[in-house]
């Protein structure tokens, strides 16, 4: 017999109605604390909205929460703008075409090599788990070099590829696939399947596949929030101002202007806190909206269904 | 059932799926982790003649032993702040539904997309008390100037609030996705059983995601071990020189680019691993992670497939 | 992509003059944003008969990526623009990245220098262009002093006197910071305190308890206790809020500390017509009133530069032509390099269009220029990041225990340390 395995799927069981209950006074103590956190969390970003709003003089002045005027925003642009020649926009661009490619490169390998260690009868799972593990652990200090060394020889130095093959390596990818691939199809399937006569190819397209796009959804947001505010390895690999992706353009502007140390340049150079503000919520927005569009997925989780003991 | 023979052509397909990712770690992983092995013993000025003694140069770093109390004092207060505070949000969250805590765990992730050089001027900001949003609670307990806030000693609090707040949010809606995890039988089952939602929420809900909350815990540990980003920028921007080679990575990075000294930075990043593998080998091990699925063969789990039907009949 | 790549790995030209007959000089060129307005007008100048890439790099870059270069022997730019303590990291043969200068133009260009780029001048040889000079003077606001009732000191005994009464009489009006390099380049320096004394590339003299430098802590602990100096960084947000109120008297700072810290209206924001400058006081039983340095960066070329005439021709188009030192345009709509330029020629250009400012009281530039030719030679250029380590060590202390001595003392240990740990030996004489 044939399991119907879409049975098994992973679906968001509504909690069953619950008889009215007293509510208590920890329960309203809990709500509090919640929402009070919930606050905490939002003034930081509350802040850096506001901050361009004023001038660089009025965010030491006035009330940090406050909102100044709509020029503000107006000349923080401009002046964002007119620095070297526009090369923010650039940035904006680098970052955006990086981040998908490393997303689609590092979502779609580590799906597949999930999918493979759980339904395959290849023989060292356990090592591809503790390989995986081991790299998640290392210091990515200790590898800038080497990988330095290995880009230079394929005179990838300076290129965006650089970085987006080196960020493709997805081990927290891999794992997170197993994972679900293991949670999501249990191996009686993948029997009874072959035992019908399915070839691998059919396990993948037939089984796997249309079970993929919780996983898939899941591994594209992680890879771009990871990959999005990366600066490090962007930062080594990148010499040019304009490969720079947007934090690492950032980061020079943050350091080459007089944002916060004006013995490190002039006021020449208009770039001050306002701005600066300004450019954070570029880097910010992008994942802001990608997490307003994945926090349906990551509620339901990968694991569904699966906790039963 | 056979186990484990290849059937040659059969995985084929599977060898050609996963060669994608086995290239990715082979040349990004693994190779540069040998190189970077392979350089531990080479020559630099601090080690003329080469050799694996460097680990002994590393130990007498001046810089290292406070490195390393940088370091231990920043994860004895961000782990266990991390675990806690994650897992007690969750569970709190998912205390009961009700429609706008959709719109306090969208706040909750807020924080984790300010990163890198904007996430330090945020932080000078937040904690100057000249410019803050919270100047009037911290006038109120007595900080009025930032020197009495931003200096080395301090460091290790802000940089674990720094950590904590950027990375709290995103692990409480994981667990609290695991949470949704948990079957609802089980759940109503303890609930007939008269149990109150504390009562739930520790003896039922905490044990079922245990495996999930360790694996965090090591997976925290690892990350706040390597702990470089924030401190580098912070020692080379707002405050120049406050945290110069405070982290372990930091050391290894000054070690390699200031020093010309590879050697000793490997050997060092190489001290750093062993941490996070005993870490890596507790997940393994001491969770049924693995188990579940690597270890048990397809009698095993058959037999327990029976045992459940059983157990349901 | 493989040919954008090697494109983009400029640094040495990927062309010599011999191969085509069109080929022209390549340079690659990194500068921060202040310089970035000159670089470019470089490159716009010299096209067709040097290509010049202009790059925006922070300061710090060069010493980050450089050893980096080191390992693939490619990528290394020709001339950079860093700030001064970098050279002697650079020089050093272990990472050679800073190119011996001499032979590259004539000895009357060297000369015409003066002492402006005497920090460059290493063992004998120049390893560096120094860009400007940020030499100490005594800024004043002349305003105050008049309705005070104070003359301008000419002693640091006078400054002492001046600290007690206005303690006494006008309290909360501020005579200077004292973190960040502040303490060191406005009174430590000047009264030759031994702390950065690189006698030779083996060895250092650090001495916290040398006389010259006791007796700085003893002038100015009192005026610390009173509050007339400040434990805080001179950029500190909540100190740049004080002395907005029109509490700035006087300060010690350099050359640039009008342009950049009085004058902006989100720095210390002191009104037009109030500013001047004056000599540095002088300490008792010295003959010279030295300046210490607040910064000055420098241009260093690379060894592996396949152009070092062409790279040094960009330098000295930066310290010393009119077109980058005064007619320049700046992104905020001012015109002209922001700093003292320390090329002599170019030093005379750019004092008659900074005479012309009316936001000062008067012209400022005499004082700038008697400090030019005084800056205290015992500071030299080290391998160790000698500045990081004030906000390292010395912010902290004295912020904690508000006692100057202990703070240069937690400063000595420090570099001590650091100094050790790249090589050096460390002497107290």
């Amino acid at each position: 017999m044939s399991i119907d395995f879409k049975k098994k799927l992973p679906v968001s069981v509504a909690k069953p109605k619950r008889k009215k209950r007293k509510v208590s006074i920890g329960h309203y103590a809990v709500n509090v604390w919640l929402i009070f956190w919930a606050v905490l969390s939002v003034i930081p970003m509350l802040w850096l909205v506001l901050a361009p709003s004023k001038t660089d003089r009025e965010v030491s002045y006035k009330n940090p929460l406050s909102f100044a005027s709509f020029h503000g925003y107006v000349r923080a642009w401009k002046n964002l703008q007119d620095f070297n020649s526009g090369v923010l926009a650039r940035w904006v661009f680098n970052s955006l075409t990086y981040t998908v490619a490393i997303v689609i490169i590092a979502s779609v390998t580590a799906s597949l090599a999930g999918f493979v260690i759980s339904a395959s009868k290849i023989r060292f799972k356990k090592g591809f788990l503790i390989s995986t593990l081991i790299m998640m652990l290392v210091p990515p200090v200790a590898l800038v070099i080497p990988l330095f060394i290995e880009m230079n020889k394929v005179n990838l130095i300076d290129n965006p590829f650089s970085v987006i093959l080196i960020s493709s390596l997805y081990p927290f990818g891999a794992f997170l696939s197993y994972i679900y691939y293991s949670n999501t199809i249990p191996p009686e399937i993948y029997e009874s399947a072959r035992l019908d006569g399915c070839s691998d190819f059919k396990l993948y397209t037939r089984i796997a596949f249309p079970l993929s796009y919780p996983l898939l959804a899941l591994l594209a947001f992680f890879a771009f929030v990871g990959n999005w505010g990366n600066y490090f390895m962007p930062y080594i690999m990148l010499q040019s101002p304009t490969n720079y992706t947007l934090p690492v353009g950032l980061g020079a502007l943050f350091f080459s202007t007089p944002a916060i140390n004006p013995g490190n340049g002039a006021t020449s150079v208009p770039i001050l806190k306002p701005e600066i503000a300004l450019a954070g919520i570029l880097v910010a927005v992008p994942v802001m909206i990608v997490f307003l569009i994945s926090q349906k997925r990551l509620i339901r989780g990968m694991l569904a269904g699966s906790i039963k003991e | 059932m056979s186990q484990g023979r290849l059937h040659k052509p059969k995985n084929l397909l599977m060898i050609v799926m996963l060669s994608p990712y086995l290239l990715l770690l082979f040349l990004f992983g693994v190779l540069p982790l040998i190189m970077a092995v392979i350089n531990v013993p080479s020559k630099s000025p601090a080690n003329p003649n080469g050799g694996w003694h460097v680990f002994k140069v590393v130990l007498n770093d001046f810089r290292l032993v406070p490195a390393m109390w940088h370091v231990l004092g920043f994860m004895a207060i961000f782990v266990p702040l991390m675990i806690f505070f994650v897992v007690a949000m969750s569970l709190m969250l998912d205390a009961n539904t009700a429609p706008w805590k959709k719109y306090v765990r969208l706040a909750y992730i807020v924080p984790a997309c300010i990163s890198g050089s904007v996430a330090v001027l945020l932080w000078y900001v937040l904690l100057e008390p000249t410019l803050s949003p919270f100047k009037g609670l911290m006038h109120w307990m007595g900080v009025t100037q930032a020197i009495q806030i931003w200096r080395t000693s301090n460091l290790t609090f802000i940089l674990a609030f720094m950590a904590f707040f950027a990375l709290a949010g995103q692990w409480i809606l994981i667990q609290f996705g695991s949470l949704q995890s948990i079957s609802t039988e089980v759940l109503e089952a303890a609930r007939v059983d008269g149990c109150s939602q504390v009562q739930l929420a520790l003896k039922i809900k905490l044990p079922l995601i245990r495996k999930y909350v360790i694996y965090m815990g090591v997976l925290v540990f690892a990350g706040g071990l390597q702990i470089f980003v924030e401190p580098q920028l912070l020692n080379s921007s707002v405050y120049h020189g406050i945290a110069n080679q405070w982290s372990f990575d930091q050391l290894s990075y000054s070690l390699a680019f200031d020093n010309g000294n590879f050697g000793e930075a490997s050997a060092l990043s190489l001290m750093l691993l062993v941490p996070s593998l005993i870490g890596a080998l507790i997940v393994i091990f001491k969770t049924d992670m693995f188990e579940d699925v690597t270890l048990k063969s397809g009698r095993k789990m058959k037999k327990e497939a029976q045992a459940r039907e059983a157990a349901q009949a | 992509m493989l040919v954008v790549a090697t494109a983009a790995l400029l640094g040495a030209s990927l062309v010599t003059p011999v191969a085509t007959q069109a080929a022209i000089p390549s340079i690659t060129i990194w500068v921060d944003s202040p310089r970035l307005p000159g670089a470019q007008l470089y490159a716009q100048i010299m096209k067709g008969k040097v290509n010049v890439n202009v790059q925006l790099h922070a300061q710090g870059d060069l010493v980050a990526k450089v050893q980096l270069f080191n390992t693939v022997k490619k990528g290394w730019p020709d001339v950079v623009f860093g700030p001064p303590n970098d050279v002697a990291f650079l020089k050093n043969p272990l990472v050679n990245n800073a190119l011996m200068l001499d032979k590259l133009q004539s000895p009357a260009i060297w000369k015409a220098f003066g002492h402006g780029n005497d920090w460059c001048n290493l063992n004998g040889h120049y390893y560096c262009v120094k860009n400007d000079l940020a030499q100490t003077v005594l800024w004043y606001n002349k305003t105050l002093m008049t309705q005070f009732g104070y003359k301008v000191p000419t002693t640091m005994a006078e400054f002492a006197a001046i600290g007690a009464d206005v303690a006494k009489n006008h309290p909360g009006y501020s005579m200077g910071p004292l973190g960040d390099q502040a303490a060191y380049s406005s009174f430590l320096e000047s009264s030759q305190c031994p702390l950065n004394v690189a006698k030779s590339d083996t060895v250092v003299v650090i001495n916290a308890k040398s006389p010259k430098c006791t007796r700085v802590s003893a002038l100015l602990q009192p005026m610390i206790d009173s509050g007339v100096l400040d434990v805080r960084s001179p950029f500190d947000a909540g100190y740049i809020k004080d002395v907005q109120a029109g509490k700035w008297l006087m300060n010690v700072g350099p050359s640039w500390w009008g342009q950049f810290v009085l004058r902006p209206a989100s720095s210390y924001n002191v009104p037009a017509g109030q500013v001047a400058t004056a000599p540095m006081p002088l300490w008792a039983g010295e003959t010279k009133a030295y300046s210490g340095e607040y910064g000055g960066g420098i241009y260093t070329i690379s060894p592996h530069s396949k152009f070092p005439k062409e790279a040094l021709a960009f330098a000295m188009f930066m310290v010393g032509d009119v077109r980058n030192l005064v007619t320049v345009k700046n992104p905020d709509g001012s015109h002209g390099a922001p700093t003292y330029p320390a090329y002599g020629p170019g030093n005379k250009i750019w004092v008659q269009a900074v005479a012309k400012d009316t936001y000062y009281a008067q012209s400022i530039v005499p004082a700038l220029d008697t400090q030019a030719q005084l800056i205290w030679p015992g500071t030299k250029p080290v391998r160790y990041d000698a500045n990081g380590a004030w906000g390292a060590s010395f912010a902290t202390d004295l912020a904690q225990t508000k006692n100057l001595q202990h703070a240069i003392e937690a400063y000595a240990t420090y570099t001590s340390n650091a100094a050790t740990q790249v090589g050096y030996a460390v002497v107290s004489k």
